[in-house]
């Protein structure tokens, strides 16, 4: 295991950051950290990297405790912070230079990987102009750039993708995954994007107001709802409707909020002439019906009983 | 310690490359310089007539004259002393040049009109105030003239006259304008590097983010702390040599002994230093950090001397002036300069001044450990 979480927790005067996390990662994998804003994720990474205490519980990185074994942990690690951290009067060059020193890399080395990372940040062209005339995108290529430099075991990332246009989202996440692949990185990262997790994750943490809800495969989890999820809006008398779905289908899951009734099913041919008709027994009124596949966003709902966007 | 080279020199860029710094350190000590230089000098020129004061130990007729001649002579104005007794000591002379508005004194020795008139040429004795040694051959020449025009009626050989000119005894004398407003502004303004490091951990705590990138290498956060201060003390000596060096070449201000001069700037180099330590752990906000800093630089440069030259100062602020390391480092400096004082004469300036950074430096330290 690279990265093992036990009982961890955090608090923060009377706000509950960590709530007893246990989950471990192992080497290799593509793991996400999954949850709305305020859910914890900035704290858990900053925990693993040694830049906040726990309050009680234990952080091992590859067996190497992160409280008794900092500087060794230091070595294993590298950061993508949620705030971009780059010097802005320095060009990348120089800011890759200066972080490379940091972590022993020099002369002829230091060039090569150099050279490297800005291939994957797409930064060769700009690599000579100062990070303050980057674009927003630009500086979190060269962010996510410096963590990798010195070739970590562990990547953590916070939020790499949060506030970039969708195009470059995704082009963030296809240079993880080749990363990944083409290294054998462990990356662990945060974000509140399911549909990324989906496509890049093998697992995934799905954290809410400081409790760890569930950390299992992606797949385990969109198999838990079955082969599709339906999503019906009732106008009127989704309570009775609800009642009535309990007694008679097989669901798998089953959520209502806001009027919103999210069905997880093994047989939607089956399973929705059944809702429309139990609708029509309890006299509830359905405005709207779709049939989706299983995604996180269901499951993240099914299992807080809210809405990832809320 | 080449990790600390690497830190130092990624500081040094960053306030390199921060014009504030540039500003704060250089174009405004430099612009205080030599408007304030200016304005002095007008002064100085203004008044045409040089004043000395006069001391006739030999009561003769022909000294009388002599004096006369001197009185109506448009150059000087004369203040004349009574003697007291046949002897006049340094101490008198100095007490004479204290205030700063007479330029030298004159001493009439006793025997001087015998001399003059059995042919020989006496010599007088000429106390002149180093600090206005550039002025010093004016008032040579004034004497000169002054008993020419005198000699002309009484005394044929008096142009013969030797004027024997005295150093003044240490810790009378005053600065010149250079002396005083160079050191002065570079005192004062050097104090920013305390901001300037403050700013800086700011900035890269809560603006750029790279605090916690440096923290998790593996790099020692006391060697992250450590090249900053480093560049900040290179960037300190950097702005002292080019003031000092400016006030040198283009102003002819006087550098004395500038090994010990060098040595004094060093270790009060170090007080901004710490303090720059102080203010970024116990000041977290921008705003606040920066009105604290103006606060500081003002207050150490007028009560330390930096702005107003310390014996114009009253005797209860001079009282006060002491509790700043400017006072320390002005008076050592000025000393140093143009007093004829030797490192063994500033001892005590240099064991305050280093204590003064040490003292500041536990605190800084113990609390910047804290807040980070
Ligand atoms: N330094 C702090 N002091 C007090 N509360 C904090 C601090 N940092 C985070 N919190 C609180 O802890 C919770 C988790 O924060 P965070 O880990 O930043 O969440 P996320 O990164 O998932 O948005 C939030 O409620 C946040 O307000
Ligand atoms: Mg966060």
């Amino acid at each position: 295991m690279i990265l093992e979480l036990d009982s961890v927790s955090k608090r923060y005067g009377k706000v509950e950051a960590m709530k007893e996390f246990s989950l471990s990662v192992s080497e290799g994998e593509r793991f996400a950290i999954l949850g709305p804003n305020g859910a914890g994720k900035t704290t858990s990474i900053s925990m693993i990297a040694t830049l906040l205490r726990p309050d009680s519980g234990s952080i091992r990185v590859s067996g190497h405790d992160v409280q008794k074994e900092r500087k060794r942990v230091r070595g294993l690690i590298g950061l993508g912070p949620q705030d971009v951290g780059l010097y802005p009067s320095f060009s990348a060059i120089e800011n890759l230079k200066y972080f490379g020193h940091l972590h022993g890399l020099r002369g002829a080395e230091l060039e090569r990987r150099i050279g490297e990372v800005l291939e994957i940040a797409g930064l060769v062209d700009e690599a000579k102009k100062r990070v303050l005339q980057y674009s927003g995108r630009m500086r979190r290529r060269l962010n996510l750039a410096v963590g990798l430099l010195h070739r970590p075991a562990l990547l953590l990332l916070d939020e790499p993708t949060a506030g970039v246009d969708p195009q470059s989202r995704n082009r963030i996440i296809e240079d993880l995954r080749a990363i990944n692949q083409s290294t054998g990185m462990t990356i662990v990262y945060t974000t509140h994007y399911m549909e990324e997790v989906e496509t890049l994750c093998d697992r995934v943490a799905i954290i809410d107001h400081g409790e760890l809800v569930v950390c299992d495969r992606v797949a385990n989890l969109l198999r838990s709802l079955g082969t599709a999820v339906i999503l019906a809006r009732v106008t009127a008398g989704s309570e009775r409707l609800v009642d009535a779905i309990r007694g008679q289908i097989g669901a798998r899951q089953l959520s209502a909020s806001d009027g919103l009734l999210q069905l997880g099913v093994d047989n939607a041919r089956d399973a929705l002439p059944e809702l429309l008709r139990l609708a029509d027994c309890v006299g509830a009124t359905v405005e709207d019906i779709q049939v989706r596949k299983p995604s996180l966003e269901q499951v993240f709902l099914s299992l807080t009983g809210r809405g990832l966007r809320d | 310690m080449l990790n600390l080279w690497n830190v130092t020199q990624k500081d040094l860029r960053l306030l390199y490359r921060d014009p504030l710094a540039l500003v704060l350190l250089i174009i405004m000590p430099l612009a205080l310089i030599v408007l304030l230089s200016t304005a002095f000098s007008n002064v100085l020129t203004g008044s045409t007539r040089i004043r000395i004061a006069v001391v006739d130990l030999d009561q003769s007729q022909t000294s009388g004259a002599v004096i006369n001649g001197m009185i109506a002579s448009d150059s000087l104005v004369i203040d004349r002393v009574p003697a007291k007794g046949s002897a006049f000591s340094r101490a008198q002379a100095a007490a004479l040049l204290g205030g700063g508005e007479r330029l030298a004194v004159l001493v009439i020795p006793a025997g001087f009109g015998e001399a003059l008139a059995g042919g020989s040429h006496p010599a007088l004795t000429y106390y002149a105030d180093p600090a206005q040694a550039r002025n010093g051959h004016l008032v040579a020449q004034a004497i000169q003239a002054a008993f020419q025009a005198a000699g002309a009626n009484n005394a044929p050989a008096v142009s013969a006259v030797n004027v024997d000119e005295q150093p003044l005894v240490r810790g009378a004398s005053l600065p010149s304008v250079f002396e005083q407003t160079v050191p002065g502004f570079t005192f004062m303004f050097v104090f920013w590097l305390a901001g300037l490091i403050a700013f800086s951990v700011f900035a890269e705590r809560r603006v750029y983010g790279t605090w916690h990138r440096n923290y998790i290498s593996p790099v020692s956060p006391v060697t992250i702390v450590s090249g900053k201060l480093i560049a900040a003390y290179v960037i300190g000596c950097a702005q002292v040599l080019a003031l000092f060096v400016l006030g040198w070449l283009v102003y002819g201000m006087q550098l004395g002994d500038a090994p010990a001069i060098a040595l004094v700037i060093g270790c009060f180099l170090l007080v901004p230093l710490a303090f720059g330590l102080c203010v970024a752990a116990f000041i977290q906000n921008q705003q606040v950090l920066g009105q604290f800093m103006n606060l500081t630089v003002v207050l150490l440069g007028a009560l330390g001397g930096s702005m107003v030259p310390i014996f114009l100062l009253p005797g209860w602020m001079r009282a006060i002036a002491r509790f700043t390391p400017t006072y320390w480092v002005m008076t050592a400096a000025q000393d140093l300069m143009f007093r004829g004082a030797n490192l063994r004469d500033v001892t005590t300036n240099l064991v305050v001044l280093v204590a003064f950074a040490f003292a500041l430096f536990v605190v800084g330290a113990a609390k910047f450990r804290t807040a980070t």
